[in-house]
């Protein structure tokens, strides 16, 4: 690993944030298991426990990950990450210390990307931990134990390109709230496509295919059309986000 | 002679908001630097100071213009003329969460060849060897402003940016800072660009003066040469103003520079102070005050940019 990389690792790993986020998710995710899928809390909430319960209590808890509550975490750290190390006038300081700019936003690039796919991995854990928990080994029956962890590497890598879109937003906004107010515009148009029959505007938009996969196909298998279409779109995206960075790294005053 | 900065022509425009017009921050702005050297860059707020040094440091993009840092284009080659370069830009900024040695480490760690004990060496120099242990946020401005001082220096470059180091710093600290540029251009070699608006301090220690007023260069020069070839100035308290007034303004080799009441303040030119006095006298001009003292940067400076 680069040193430029390291030192980024090392900052952004050092964020309280992270901890207390992950420490929330984890309290969510246990009273999910053990108190909204009781018989009791079933009646009060209309729960199908048969549903979001057992086996599938991992795939359910991952859309609370994925859908909005990971976007707008990712959102908020990297702003930190990035707008605010701009404001405060160390994101160019390795730029006087031999590091050339497009170096430096790989770097940044590298250890966002690493971090969003890291925290599903991490979200993933807490789920089966806490469905481990209430559930015992029933939550390992095969077909859905493998159809889980696909789903969860399908949006470890829409994080990922969630992520360099929001990397692209900071760059090209240089603002903080800029760059969450344009992710919850972001995350207000994606419902919206979800939602809506304009066919045509829902094969190019990128979100879409999550929801797909994660709600049109919840607790079954994503058809391999869907599945490669939405990984390709997703792959085009990313690119060009990260194409859209480097370019404004390039031309960026400080 | 060798030269470790070349800058010729630079020019930097910038987009007003409304995005038809634009201003000019930096034009044609050229100087040469030789080793050990330490030039001053003066000018106003706004005249075009940082936006300088950050074109030099590749930070701002430049219109039009040519820098070559100790023989290497800056633009053919950034990586190679960067990294001759240490600069500490701005408001002294760091990882507050950090200590005054993690911080540098981990810009230390982005050079091949550091070896082993020089970040605390850097520290030492810099009189924070004590403080090394100490997060950063703990620090005051003073502090902070010698820790950029240290990183500037990681990698030994052969030139060092700071853009007004002594902000914030008390009169002995500022003294302090000015000793160590002085002391570090003699024993390493290093040739510095330091922005300031200390033009007392920067009389006295700068090899080298650039003043820029609107972002043109209006000045620029050896520091000697350029208070030596200014005259002699004289402040004098004179009876009968309007006779003295109409005086000082016929008399040749000489120029009013200012009066406020029976003060006047006078550039001695072409004539001496003996001569001036006597001119006085055979005018049967009363004198009740009269005192001579050296052209200073601070009235040149005032001079060239229209200050009071």
């Amino acid at each position: 690993m680069r040193p430029l990389t390291k030192l980024y690792a090392r900052k952004i790993y050092r964020q309280k944030l992270i901890y207390i986020f992950f420490a929330c998710f984890f309290t969510a995710s246990f009273f999910y298991a053990f108190l909204i899928s009781t018989p009791q809390m079933e009646e009060m909430l209309n729960i199908d426990i048969g549903v979001v319960g057992g086996k599938n209590f991992p795939e359910f808890m991952m859309r609370f990950y994925v859908g909005t509550v990971g976007i707008l975490f990712n959102a908020f750290l990297l702003s930190l990450f990035i707008c605010e190390e701009d404001r405060s006038r160390m994101l160019y300081q390795p730029l006087l210390h031999g590091e050339t700019r497009s170096r430096m936003i790989r770097s940044k690039v590298c250890v966002a990307v690493g971090m969003s796919m890291i925290f599903v991995l991490l979200t993933a854990f807490i789920n089966y931990l806490t469905a481990f928990m209430r559930w015992g080994y029933e939550i390992f029956q095969q077909d859905a134990c493998i159809r889980t962890l696909m789903k969860y590497m399908l949006s470890g890598i829409y994080m990922s390109v969630i992520t360099l879109g929001i990397v692209a937003l900071c760059i090209c906004t240089r603002s903080a709230w800029k760059t969450i107010f344009s992710v919850v515009i972001y995350l207000l148009i994606d419902q919206f496509i979800y939602s809506s029959n304009v066919a045509l505007l829902q094969k190019i938009w990128v979100g879409y295919y999550l929801n797909l996969w994660t709600f049109t196909y919840e607790y079954q298998n994503i058809p391999l059309n869907r599945l490669l279409m939405g990984m390709s779109i997703m792959i085009l995206y990313g690119i060009a986000f990260f194409k859209i960075s480097l370019w404004r790294t390039q031309k960026m005053d400080f | 002679m060798e030269k470790i900065i070349s800058v010729k022509n630079l020019r930097k425009t910038y987009k007003k908001s409304n995005k038809l017009n634009s201003e000019t921050a930096v034009d044609n702005v050229c100087f040469e630097l030789t080793p050990q050297s330490i030039m001053g860059l003066l000018g106003t707020n706004g005249a075009g100071k940082t936006t300088t040094l950050k074109m030099i440091t590749n930070l701002c993009s430049k219109d039009k213009g040519k820098i070559v840092i100790d023989n290497v284009s800056l633009d053919e080659n950034p990586g190679l003329a960067l990294s001759k370069v240490g600069a500490a830009l701005d408001t002294p900024s760091f990882y507050q969460e950090l200590t005054a040695k993690e911080n540098i480490e981990c810009f230390a760690h982005l050079y091949k060849n550091i070896p082993d004990g020089q970040v605390m060496e850097l520290l030492d120099y810099v009189g924070l060897k004590n403080q090394a242990e100490k997060k950063v946020k703990q620090f005051s401005l003073g502090m902070k402003q010698r820790l950029a001082l240290a990183r500037a220096m990681l990698g030994q470059p052969k030139l060092i940016i700071l853009d007004e180091p002594a902000n914030g710093l008390d009169p002995q600290g500022q003294i302090d800072l000015y000793r160590l540029i002085c002391d570090m251009a003699k024993e390493r070699n290093t040739t510095f660009i330091v922005s300031s608006h200390q033009l007392h301090d920067m009389e006295k220690f700068c090899t080298d003066i650039l003043i820029l007023d609107k972002g043109k260069s209006i000045l620029q020069g050896k520091t000697e040469e350029i208070l030596s070839e200014t005259t002699n100035i004289v402040d004098c308290i004179l009876e009968e103003s309007k006779t003295a007034e109409t005086l000082l303004s016929r008399c040749q080799g000489i120029s009013l520079v200012s009066q406020k009441g029976n003060l006047f303040t006078i550039r001695l030119e072409t004539v001496c102070f003996d001569e001036f006095i006597k001119k006085l006298i055979a005018n049967h001009l009363y004198i009740r005050y009269l005192s001579m003292r050296k052209y200073s940067l601070q009235d040149l400076f005032l001079k060239l940019t229209g200050g009071a």
